[in-house]
């Protein structure tokens, strides 16, 4: 079953020698010099054929030869080319790292960037920008433009579908805010050779001066030109499509969405009212989590109606035998989408916390940290299944809850968090089914980094592909998988798991959403 | 009236330039794909590296062609210098 799961990122993800990545531009900038060199001679025999019709073997022999001779020119000015093209390609990635290292903001878009940037041999593929995205990058303004605000408008497309359930017509419903988020259609292709262009514009002149004239190809203005980092080229690699942005757009867009109201309600609340949800006995009895398939059993048993309240969650406090204690949030996903409606986990919910602002969702957890008498000083893992996991993201990288709590842990399940700001010293794990759609509303593949594992497996058989128990399945593949990132992260979430000694407590409290603008 | 035999000898000493040329081309593209093998030991891990790796493979794969083209244009151009120069093989 191990062999299902794929891992990217964390402490066995991208490393990368420097120095030799500086040799590998520097032997194929040479190789590229010595094809070319290759070809002209090459084609400078040609002229020796120049009047041997007649004498070599016929004219159709010399015409032959002359045909031979032309296609090694073009395959060898061909090589010489790519050969080029992925010198380039490795220089801005070795440029990308050292930006990345010097940037500690920044270190998740290295990925992406590299990706782009090997991407010219690698692909033919084409990148399509979002109209939405293209006019707000171009703008340089961080609101809405007319076609977000179009694409807001546009009604539910599907009657059930991602972040928890069904919408009911005319709210903000999965085909709605997929709809919003990605854009109605390809509206600009890309080749290749364009991306890195591209890409090679936003680089700093000294770095690759021969490619800089000329400015980006693509018809989006750079926003810095003198910082890699923020190069305006992205592409979201087998996934949603493609993006024009060095950061995700999609915390800009969700921002957009609720500045022209495409959503009211929930949308609006920041604060809920809670109360105690007595905890069944065979909960509190339980003990701490054996292991991530247990959190993450433990947050579709958060979810569950028949078992206590909608819009609750829990806090487990675990004591190790030594007395130290870590504390374990359990997040559920979407589970109303009526926009009046007073559940902290709503669309509206959702939407804020895509575009990493605090929640009704933040306060409900911020509050279920109080209750549970959770220290200043004591590690808190947030676990979350789809919105769960958005807003665990955003719950870590809020500096309110920073001021009250550490939070040093982060597992989401079927949750977009590629473009989410969690601060570098926040341990992530991502997991994922290819098929999920939700994963693409963030427009962003997870980042590459020592703090951030995602591990993705084909949804298992029986299983909605943003089905938590399938998900449950996962996490329990990472439970038992040798990847070096996976084997790192079960030593990082050791202090939250069940251990010789340790104990458990648990409370659960349920939210409800204060209306800020409450109706006369 | 021309000498033939003087134009057969200019014309099988252009055939054997024009081998000699493409045979420079393929042992330098040789050197190419020894230069890219190297390459592929780089320390390098992670998306990228690996996006890395399948364009060398590929870059060796497709050297490796261009080779043979120009093994195949220099053994044709050099039998065409013997048969117009009248060597017999």
């Amino acid at each position: 079953m191990s062999s299902d799961l794929q891992v990217r990122g964390g402490p066995g993800g991208t490393a990368a020698q420097l120095e030799e990545l500086d040799v590998a531009v520097t032997r194929l900038g040479t190789s590229a010099a010595a094809l070319c060199d290759a070809a002209a001679d090459l084609d400078l025999g040609r002229s020796l054929l120049d009047g041997l019709a007649g004498l070599a073997d016929g004219t159709g022999g010399v015409l032959q030869l002359e045909d031979d001779v032309v296609t090694a020119v073009r395959w060898l000015l061909d090589s010489s080319q790519e050969d080029g093209q992925l010198a380039v390609a490795v220089q801005l990635a070795a440029a990308a790292y050292r930006q990345a290292e010097a940037t500690a903001d920044g270190l998740w878009v290295v990925t992406r960037l590299t990706a782009v940037a090997a991407s010219p041999l690698l692909l033919s593929a084409s990148v399509v920008a979002l109209p939405a995205l293209g006019a707000l990058l171009r703008g340089g303004e961080d609101r809405a433009a007319p076609d977000a605000e179009e694409a807001a408008r546009r009604p539910a497309t599907g009657p059930a579908g991602p972040l928890g359930g069904g919408a009911p017509g005319g709210q903000l419903g999965p085909g709605r805010l997929a709809g919003a988020l990605a854009g109605p259609a390809p509206v600009q292709g890309m080749t290749a050779q364009q991306m890195a262009d591209a890409v090679v514009a936003g680089v700093p002149g000294d770095l690759v001066s021969a490619r800089a004239a000329g400015g980006p190809s693509v018809g989006v203005r750079l926003a810095d030109p003198g910082l890699l980092l923020s190069a305006v080229v992205g592409t979201a690699v087998g996934g949603a499509g493609a993006v024009l942005a060095g950061r995700s757009p999609s915390p800009r867009i969700a921002r957009g969405l609720l500045e022209v109201g495409a959503v009211s309600g929930t949308a609006d609340a920041t604060r809920v009212t809670t109360a105690a949800v007595p905890v069944p006995a065979a909960v509190a009895t339980a003990g701490p989590p054996g292991g991530t398939a247990a959190v993450m059993a433990r947050v579709r048993q958060t979810a569950d109606e028949d078992t206590g309240p909608a819009g609750r969650v829990r806090v487990e406090v675990v004591t190790a035998a030594d007395g130290r204690r870590s504390a374990v949030v359990y997040m559920p996903g979407v589970q109303d989408w009526d926009p009046d409606s007073r559940n902290p986990m709503s669309a509206g919910t959702a939407l804020r916390a895509e575009a990493g602002m605090p929640s009704a969702y933040t306060d409900l957890v911020v509050q279920a940290l109080q209750e549970a008498g959770v220290a200043r000083d004591e590690p808190v893992m947030l676990a979350g299944h789809s919105l769960g996991g958005i807003a665990a993201a955003q719950v870590a990288g809020d500096p309110a809850v920073a001021e009250r709590f550490t939070v040093t842990t982060v597992v989401t399940a079927g949750s977009p968090v590629g473009a989410a700001d969690v601060p570098p010293g926040v341990t992530v794990l991502s997991m994922e089914h290819p098929d999920d759609p939700v994963l693409a509303l963030d427009l962003a593949p997870d980042p590459d980094r020592p703090g951030s594992t995602t591990a993705v497996a084909p949804t298992p058989e029986g299983h909605g592909a943003h089905d938590g128990d399938g998900y449950v399945e996962l996490a329990a593949q990472v439970d038992t998988s040798d990847e070096p990132s996976l084997v790192a992260w079960r030593e990082h979430v050791a202090p939250f798991l069940a251990r010789p000694g340790a104990t458990s407590v648990v409370t659960e409290v349920a939210g409800r959403t204060v209306d800020p603008t409450p109706h006369g | 009236m021309p000498d033939l035999a003087a134009l057969a000898a200019l014309a099988a000493d252009a055939l054997d330039a024009l081998s000699g040329r493409a045979r420079t081309a393929a042992a330098e593209v040789s050197t190419q794909v020894e230069v890219h093998r190297q390459l592929l030991g780089t320390d390098w891990h992670g998306p990228a590296a690996g996006a890395f790796t399948s364009a060398l493979e590929q870059r060796c794969s497709r050297l490796q062609d261009v080779q043979r083209h120009l093994t195949d244009l220099a053994d044709e151009a050099s039998r065409r210098a013997r048969l117009v120069s009248g060597a017999s093989w």
